[in-house]
């Protein structure tokens, strides 16, 4: 190799020169850094191209604080970014008690206000709770220094029902533009409130659906263990009591389910493998499971009860409903970034497709929090064929940022 | 050099296992009977086997021996560094890592600064130091293909590159923890049998490792080498040669071994007689019979067969500068001394090394395999030990291979040290031992070299096609894009195995760490330790780090090939080492563009605390309910 042959003749520069050149470097980076970080690198020339900015920003940073709710907190932020847009001198978020935040306009003295704001709380809850925009005279009797004389209330309403208000102050009487303003403004808060409750509800909706599921031990499944259990009492005592510690450990789990949305595929496999020796029990010799998985793929985090309710349907429909044997197969393989499970029966299957969104048993319901979860692309799949038997796969990211067991 | 059906055989029998268990591991099914599900987790023990046998590539099994070799005492900071990272990543990253649930670090990227785009500059880092690390395993390929078989270089690099990329792309050989624990258990079986049978046959260790200092390597036997026109030797005293035929060379004056490290300038330059200016003292000679040559560097005109006897001095090709015993066993000899700054030239070397390993894609999903962070940290401590048993043996390779077969340094064929060894004790027992240390080779490049195709192949596949380009492909796409994505990535890298034949393994494989050290090991100590890191100084440390380490690397190769480059170099030795070897400036570049940005301009991520509880809470305080609450 050449490069040590290269050196030899070389003048030797000594190394803590280096050293002082590399710190030099590391400095002169920085400070390039930094001053491209103070530059702003975008020029708007005009008035318009301006105050569309502003009120795109207005916008988007009301969206995102919102989005988490409307209380003290958020009402100020976005109470600050708003009040330049409002036109007015001051505005302020009321909720049907009381007042969230109170924000004058910059280079205004609005501030002057907040020292009496409690005076006008009855006649701007008033106007908040009649559901339509109004204007309210502030401190009739004695205005003293405060510059403020006028309030528009818009009230924000979600279901007809009002919540809240935006108010702007104003020294004198509205014009019909700034009316106007206040209204849309408020328009614009219940939006992102309405997208927020939205979110909520379909949160809400996922967990409850959960709860669901979690009960959904279908009643003759108990009827028929507790005879299977009552004919080994006699037989077979030891396996009788096993069976009962198992069932009771089972059904631990299945009322009160995995403390939070997702869990280890262990974990899951573990519930699973509880599950499947109990039907095991039911069904004797008519009944082989077979489980291949791959060890590596045991940490990854999936949504609680993802397996069990899929197996379930497979003893349903590839055991319960026929004579003869049948096979379940239960399959976790590692394929790079996802984890793939697949569970198999060998039963009867069935022709033609199924509306998964709309199914309203477990697998509908496993499909949705897939979706909800992972996107659109990572739901049930379903293949069957009469006579072919049944497989529900589900590909499952190793990693998704948000999803973690606890 | 002469073809073995032994080695062969060595080669065949370990493909066969590799893809046995692999596919033994897949198609394992169970009932219900003997299954318990905790159980089947992978222990710590099986893991950091699995994890040392994908780390132990090529550069660890047949580089650090020849390097050591060729250089001596200062390589022995590659062994050191490669098992010492383990240790950083012990203490600061294994852990926090695992309970974070990140498997990728394009997926730490993403969830801890929650930043797709960030995502996207980390997938390209991922390609950078995947293929960096990708191409010394080529060199390997067909460095072991052609001494086991006596085929040409090319042809191994072809025939492997087409073996693993099936593999990865049929999903035989891949990501299956078994079959990385059994190549481990393969390649540490492989390098200390051969070196414990040696050093009993050939006298204790005091034979080889104790030289009088002041001495060159001498041939302990009559050696016959075939030199092909144009090649090099460095004749470090006055040797006498039996030359058949008659032969036409040019030799030049000059000491090879003045003083340690330090080489005739004329050595590696390419000797062409057109291009060459002038070399004061240089003379053409025709060599015919026995014939004495004087010390300084000959450079054969015509292909010749030369036999030098017993006890001649040893003499050197162009990859290797002469050194004495004395510089060969002393720090700072040839190789960092050769630098003109050894100091400097050492201690970035130690860095890149110590703090590569972290950020190596496809080491750190393995660590995903591991239950809890417990399991993580166990399993990082005993990958230090099984490489700290793995490490003590490539060195004696080195130093047995000066004692016993110093032609190599004259055939520049030192990097196969490993693999020509096993022959000299003769008989079958040589020619079983050949067989084990090629199977051990072949261990080595295919285990690492299909880990890196699958995490070039999931960077592209998965995420620059599945994430970047078109975020919902299903199921069916995304698996043509990875195996597309394989198929590339493997003749990619082998068309540039074909151009790297020239550089040391272990050198190449050094420069894939120390882009990762400038890189990666930042972003993630920061990352996790760090509440205040901001994504922008995060991104730009990685960018910067990254980026310089890449672009200084991609100058000392170019500077090979393009000679106004290579003198400019030479002018400037500093610059030249730094160049060379980038982590004493880029890491602390890294780390000062990324803390001086956050503090500029704060900001960090939303959600910050929420990630830090969850990358350093233990798993114990996650309390489970264990009655059922009204």
């Amino acid at each position: 190799m050449r490069w040590a042959a290269a050196r030899g003749m070389i003048p030797a520069m000594p190394w803590p020169v280096l050293v002082a050149i590399e710190a030099a470097l590391t400095a002169a980076a920085a400070a390039v850094v930094y001053g491209r970080l103070r530059r702003r690198p975008l020029v708007f020339n005009t008035a318009e191209e301006r105050a569309t900015l502003r009120t795109l920003a207005f916008a988007t940073s009301a969206v995102s604080s919102l989005r988490q709710g409307l209380d003290r907190k958020t009402a100020v932020k976005v109470l600050r970014s708003l009040v330049s847009q409002s036109g007015g001198m001051a505005a302020a978020i009321y909720d049907t008690r009381q007042v969230l935040g109170f924000q004058p306009a910059g280079g205004s003295r609005g501030e002057v206000h907040s020292r009496h704001l409690d005076q006008d709380l009855e006649g701007v809850v008033g106007a908040l709770r009649s559901g339509r925009t109004q204007i309210v005279r502030l401190h009739p009797a004695d205005p003293g220094d405060c510059p403020l004389r006028v309030a528009v209330v818009a009230p924000i309403t979600l279901d007809d029902t009002p919540v809240a208000a935006l108010v702007t102050y104003h020294g004198g009487e509205p014009s019909p533009a700034q009316l106007r303003v206040t209204a849309d403004l408020g328009e614009l808060l219940a939006t992102q409130l309405r997208l927020q409750r939205a979110d909520q509800q379909q949160a809400a909706l996922v967990r409850s659906e959960l709860r669901a599921l979690r009960a959904q031990i279908s009643p003759h499944f108990i009827y028929n263990l507790l005879t299977t259990i009552a004919s080994f009492v006699r037989t077979d005592p030891e396996r009788s009591r096993e069976l009962l510690v198992e069932f009771a450990d089972f059904s631990r789990r299945a009322f009160a389910g995995p403390s939070s949305e997702f869990t280890t595929l262990a974990d899951e496999l573990v519930y699973v493998n509880q599950y499947l020796n109990l039907e095991q029990a039911r069904f004797g010799q008519r009944l082989t499971v077979r489980y291949h998985i791959e060890p590596e793929v045991l940490s990854t985090v999936v949504p609680a009860l993802l397996v069990q309710p899929l197996v379930e349907n497979a003893v349903k429909h590839g055991i319960e409903q026929r004579r003869g044997n049948g096979t379940i197969t239960v399959e976790a393989s590692d394929q790079d970034d996802e984890c793939w499970i697949a569970v198999r029966d060998d039963g009867e299957g069935f022709s033609g497709g199924m509306d998964l969104e709309e199914q309203q048993g477990a697998l509908g319901n496993i499909h949705r929090r897939l979706t909800h979860v992972f996107g659109p692309g990572h739901g049930l799949e379903l293949e069957s064929a009469p006579g072919e038997g049944t497989t529900v796969r589900v590909r499952v990211p190793k990693y998704r940022p948000g999803v973690k067991a606890s | 050099m002469s073809p073995s059906l032994a080695a062969v055989l060595g080669l065949v029998f370990m493909a066969a296992l590799s893809l046995g268990a692999g596919l033994f591991a897949r198609r394992f099914s169970r009932t219900t009977s003997d299954f318990m599900v905790a159980a089947r987790a992978v222990s710590p023990r099986i893991n950091a086997a699995a994890i040392s046998g994908e780390y132990l590539s090529a550069a660890s099994f047949l580089g650090v021996a020849g390097l050591v070799m060729q250089f001596g005492y200062d390589v022995l900071w590659y062994p050191v560094g490669y098992a010492a990272g383990y240790l950083l990543l012990l203490l600061f990253v294994a852990g926090p890592l695992r309970r974070f649930g990140a498997y990728t670090i394009p997926d730490f990227a993403e969830g801890r600064f929650d930043s797709p785009r960030f995502r996207h500059l980390a997938v390209v880092l991922v390609l950078v130091i995947g293929f960096f690390y990708a191409l010394p395993q080529m060199k390997a390929a067909g460095l072991t293909v052609q001494t086991a078989s006596g085929l040409p270089y090319w042809v191994g690099v072809v025939a492997v590159a087409v073996v693993v990329v099936t593999a990865v792309t049929g999903g035989g050989m891949r990501g299956i923890t078994l079959v990385q624990s059994i190549q481990f258990a393969a390649k540490i079986f492989a390098i200390s049998l051969p070196a414990f049978l040696l050093l009993l046959r050939f006298g204790g260790p005091a034979t080889p490792f104790a030289p009088a200092p002041g001495d060159l390597v001498r041939l302990p036997s009559a050696t016959t080498y075939q030199v092909s026109a144009g090649e090099l030797w460095q004749v470090p005293r006055r040797t006498t040669m039996e030359v058949r035929g008659s032969v036409l060379v040019t030799w030049s004056p000059g000491d090879p071994v003045r003083s340690p490290g330090s080489v005739t300038a004329e050595v590696g330059s390419s000797p062409s007689p057109t291009s060459t200016a002038p070399v004061p003292g240089q003379r053409a000679l025709l060599l015919r019979g026995r014939v004495s040559v004087p010390g300084g560097t000959l450079v054969w005109r015509q292909t010749a067969e030369v036999t030098l006897a017993r006890g001649q001095p040893a003499p050197y090709g162009s990859a290797t500068p002469a050194s004495t015993n004395g510089s060969w066993s002393r720090p700072f000899g040839p190789l960092a001394g050769g630098s003109g700054h050894p100091l400097l030239f050492t201690y970035s070397l130690i860095l890149a090394i110590v703090l590569g390993t972290i950020g190596l894609p496809h080491i750190l999903v393995r660590f995903y395999t591991n239950p809890d962070a417990r399991a993580a940290r166990r399993t990082a401590l005993l990958v230090l030990v099984l490489l700290g048993a793995f490490y003590l043996w490539p060195p004696v390779f080195g130093a047995l291979g000066r004692a016993l077969d110093p032609s190599l340094y004259g055939n520049n064929r030192t990097d196969a040290v490993v693999l020509v060894l096993p022959s000299l004790l003769g008989g079958w027992v040589g020619q079983l031992l050949l067989a084990v240390v090629s199977a051990g080779a072949f261990a080595a490049f295919t285990s690492t070299l299909s880990g890196l195709l699958v995490s070039l192949a999931g960077a592209l596949g998965l995420d620059v096609y599945g994430r970047w380009l078109r975020p919902g492909a299903g199921a069916q796409r995304r698996r043509v894009a990875f195996q597309i994505s394989a198929v590339g990535s493997g003749a990619l890298a082998a068309g540039l195995g074909l151009l790297v034949g020239q550089f040391d393994i272990s050198v190449l494989v050094g420069w894939a760490f120390a882009i990762a050290a400038s890189s990666f090991f930042p972003l993630l100590v920061l990352g996790i330790w760090w509440p205040r890191l901001t994504t922008l100084g995060a991104a730009l440390g990685v960018a910067l780090g990254g980026g310089l380490a890449t672009v200084a690397i991609i100058t000392t190769m170019l500077a090979t090939v393009s000679s106004p480059l290579e003198r400019f170099l030479a002018q400037a030795s500093g610059l030249a080492v730094i160049l060379e070897q980038p982590a004493i400036l880029t890491v602390p570049l890294a780390f000062g563009v990324m803390i001086l940005t956050s503090l500029a301009r704060p900001g960090p991520p939303p959600g910050v605390a929420a990630k830090l509880v969850q990358l350093h809470a233990p798993e114990l305080l996650g309390l489970r309910s264990d009655y059922i609450p009204e």
